[in-house]
């Protein structure tokens, strides 16, 4: 049996599972500090499992609000290269001040064909540490120009630094974070030693948790790409957690209908996310990702939003959304008593949904009248899902979330928890960010993801490892064929 | 003369972006360096006295390395300190080589006063340093200026195909990017035709009235067939609808576009794709299947459809075979 949660913003959801199916399912509303929701989850399901997974976006808020951030020692090496472009280069101020960016440039960094740019020099490495920590930074963060490629560099500063200044000391490898662009690793390098201390001690608390409720099985946190953390290496990588809460649910909704693809509709209270699962995990955003203002490389799933949902304001002119009561529904929705139209008035009226201690009746709208505006909305709906469709001609549409009842489809049973069990059938997944040489195309692409499994089995997955995703992005400019090569393998833990 | 504000440099951007036909490389982090620095004076053509000595300037070599080993920031002073020493006279302007894409931005970010002429010398992005008005028109080749952060070396080639080949094999050696200037020549010949006058304007215009490009298809990005070919970016990527599909071939830009298998847009036409929700075009190396599209065209600018310089840029030179008459008759 395992657990899956997700801390939402409203609720937290939690299910229990047995291999696939849900034994139980409960929603909570979230608390803060969020570890009293989740353990008000843990209390409802009396169960031995086999692990849990916990989907949050505490350290996404760290970051929004730039509470409690440690302050943050940069050493880039890139010699001259970047001079231009300084760390923390456009980044709003206010988290400038949070996290209070010391930084020191280094020669070093690689060619994108595995040259040196020039070699690392001891001593000047040296001094930059010992600068830094003068000044008094409690993390460090290390980049390099194509470390993805050769992270040899950066290590043997980690190393420096371990030696100056112990071996406990924070260090962050942007090269363990991964992704091409410099600024953009950089800058999650930069937030993960930013937030290392302060998500340490909140990562410590579920450890604390597990203790208090007496469970004993392991306890993994959810990536930003669906896959899962362990909790030691969440402590040393908290940037990975952000923006899993999509992922999960677009996971869940797939696997609650028994489909690798899928079109999925996520309707919530305030906006409906339309995406596309292909063999098992959403397709990824072309769109530069930004958390805060800052410009980073992780990839979001790519979704076309709609700014209707349950919450939403219907005006005089039946014109739906954008304005919605989200969370305060109860005490807006005409249904409940309340003085103002909502999408989930209107459904009521059209009889597509049925809400204990709801009077449909309050509503001073016809069947008719509310059938029509649901249906319009469907029709504009149904364009969104055409342009997501692309050449998946023949892709079934699954719709979750606890307002999908609104549209009046079919729905899969618990689509409204479908982000917990999305987080609870997460597996173990490695992608690998590389540039190589295309010339032996076949030999180069099964070594790398005889690599990509190999980790994933010092991960723990176990059984079959599957390559889910291979995408080859080819470099022009060079004679040989090189290219960037982002391969993702994912097994059942 | 006219002084650039931050938000003439977004349209610029925007605009550039546009005619970079998706070649280029991306505007943004071009867009970033050029805020920072001060260097804004854009002078019309008609201004610039006759004896002046002017040098287009480029970045030359992958997109997507630049995002990596970034810029020092120095590399087109440098080149402009090691063309007057070997002129032995100040470099009066510059400007851009190539409007298309980040190169436009390339003058603005520079550590030093230079006036900036308004023009280029190719009004779009092509995929090599043959096809430039300056070319077209005559002017030598040598001497060129390259830098790859480290120095700057002096190219002298006999004509504009030695020339393209030694600035390819020299910015692989530094690390496939590089700063270029080449075409040094004088107001004069400018003035004569040597570059296209107004482009700078024109992007600028571009950038506010979005709608000027014509719209020849809507839809989504089905499929993706890229291959490098001798260093290019070569292939094609289908978009599609209910009712069509359309086809469009690139060798790093956007060279074509086809309905079934009729060819309804060529080079030197400007052919774009506009990421449908913000409008913005998006570069050949940043297509991705699943992306909602839009496909657009601008006309070339005049110099590419005399007969010469159709012999330049047009179908047929990308091995096309139909010829540009055909295509917008």
């Amino acid at each position: 049996m395992k657990i899956g949660i997700d801390v939402g913003g409203t609720h937290t959801d939690g299910v229990l599972i047995e291999n696939t199916r849900i034994l139980k399912s409960v929603k909570v509303k979230t608390q803060d500090p969020i570890i009293d929701g989740i353990a008000h989850v843990l209390s409802k399901f009396n169960a031995d499992a086999s692990h849990i997974v916990i989907g949050t976006t505490k350290a996404t808020n760290a970051i929004l609000e730039g509470k409690n951030l440690a302050k943050v020692g940069l050493i880039r090496l890139s010699g001259k290269h970047g001079a231009c472009y300084p760390p923390g280069s456009f980044w709003p101020e206010h988290l400038l001040q949070a996290i209070d960016l010391e930084w020191e440039s280094v020669s070093g960094g690689y060619e994108c064909d595995g040259r040196e740019i020039s070699p690392l020099k001891d001593a000047e490495c040296r001094s930059a540490i010992y600068q830094l920590l003068q000044k008094g930074v409690q993390s460090f963060a290390i980049a390099g120009i194509f470390s993805p490629l050769i992270p040899n560099q950066e290590k043997m500063v980690a190393n420096l630094i371990q030696d100056i200044a112990g071996k406990d000391f924070p260090v962050t490898l942007s090269s363990s974070i991964g992704g091409m662009g410099l600024i953009e690793r950089e800058n999650g390098a930069i937030f993960n030693a930013a937030l290392i201390p302060v998500m340490a001690r909140d990562f410590a608390l579920l450890e604390k948790l597990k203790d208090d409720l007496n469970i004993r099985c392991p306890m993994y946190l959810s990536q930003n790409n669906g896959s899962l953390l362990h909790i030691e290496d969440a402590i040393a990588h908290p940037i990975l957690t952000i923006a899993s809460g999509p992922t999960n649910s677009h996971i869940g909704a797939c696997r609650l209908s028994h489909l690798s693809d899928a079109i999925i509709v996520d309707v919530g209270g305030t906006s409906t996310d339309i995406g596309l699962v292909l063999n098992g995990y959403p397709i990824r955003s072309l769109n530069q990702t930004s958390l805060g203002g800052v410009r980073l490389n992780f990839h979001a799933p790519d979704l076309i939003s709609l700014p209707v949902g349950g919450g939403s304001h219907v005006a005089q002119n039946l014109q739906v959304g954008p304005k919605s009561f989200g969370r305060d529904l109860k005490s807006h929705a005409c249904i409940f008593g309340g003085n103002d139209l909502t999408l989930t008035d209107l459904a009521c009226v059209a009889g597509h949904l049925h809400i204990e201690r709801a009077d449909p009746s309050n509503v001073r709208i016809k069947k008719e009248v509310a059938t029509k505006v649901l249906l319009d909305l469907k029709l504009k709906l149904n364009q969104s899902i055409q342009k997501m469709r692309g050449k998946h001609h023949h892709l079934p549409v699954i719709f979750v979330g606890g307002a999908a009842p609104i549209f009046g489809e079919t729905l899969p049973s618990n689509y409204a928890v479908a982000n917990a069990y999305g987080a609870a059938l997460s597996e173990m997944a490695v992608t690998l960010d590389r540039m190589v040489c295309m010339k032996d195309r076949e030999n180069t692409l099964s070594q790398l993801e005889a690599e990509a499994k190999r980790q994933a089995l010092e991960k723990g997955a176990k059984g079959e490892i599957r390559k889910v995703n291979l995408q080859i992005i080819p470099y022009n400019y060079f004679k040989d064929p090189l290219a960037r090569v982002i391969l993702t393998v994912s097994g059942a833990i | 003369m006219h002084t650039f504000s931050d938000r003439d440099l977004e349209d610029l951007s925007l605009g550039a972006a546009l005619l970079g036909s998706g070649g280029g490389g991306d505007v943004e982090y071009a867009l970033l360096l050029a805020k920072k620095h001060k260097n804004r004076t854009v002078v019309p053509l008609q201004y610039v006295e006759d004896d002046a000595l002017i040098l287009p300037i480029a970045w030359m070599g992958a997109p997507l390395v630049s995002l990596e080993k970034l810029p020092t920031g120095d590399e087109f002073l440098e080149i402009i300190n090691a063309a007057e020493k070997h002129f032995g006279r100040p470099v009066d302007y510059i400007l851009p080589a190539e409007i298309g894409g980040s190169n436009a931005l390339a003058p603005f970010s520079l550590e030093k006063d230079v006036p900036i002429i308004d023009g280029d010398t190719l009004g779009r992005a092509f995929p090599t340093v043959d096809s430039s008005s300056c070319a077209l028109f005559g002017i030598k080749p040598s001497p060129a200026f390259i830098s790859g952060g480290t120095g700057v070396t002096r190219i002298e080639s006999n004509n504009t195909a030695d020339l393209e080949a030694i600035c390819r094999k020299k910015t692989v050696e530094f690390g496939s990017n590089a700063a270029l200037g080449v075409f040094a020549h004088t107001g004069a010949l400018a003035k004569q035709g040597a570059i296209i006058s107004g482009t700078l304007s024109y992007a600028k215009h571009l950038g506010v009235h979005m709608c000027t490009a014509k719209t020849l298809a809507n839809g989504t990005i089905l499929d993706i067939d890229q291959t490098i070919e001798d260093g290019f970016l070569m292939g094609t990527f289908c978009v599609g609808n209910q009712d069509a599909v359309w086809t469009v071939h690139m060798q790093n830009e956007y060279l074509a576009v086809f309905q079934g298998k009729t060819p309804i847009a060529a080079t030197p036409d400007i052919i774009s794709c506009l990421e449908e929700e913000s409008k913005k075009p998006i570069p050949s190396e940043k297509l991705r299947i699943g992306a909602r599209v839009s496909i657009v065209t601008l006309p070339s600018p005049d110099i590419w459809k005399t007969k010469a310089g159709l012999k330049l840029t047009g179908p047929k030179r990308f091995d096309f075979p139909f010829s540009y008459e055909e295509v917008v008759s």
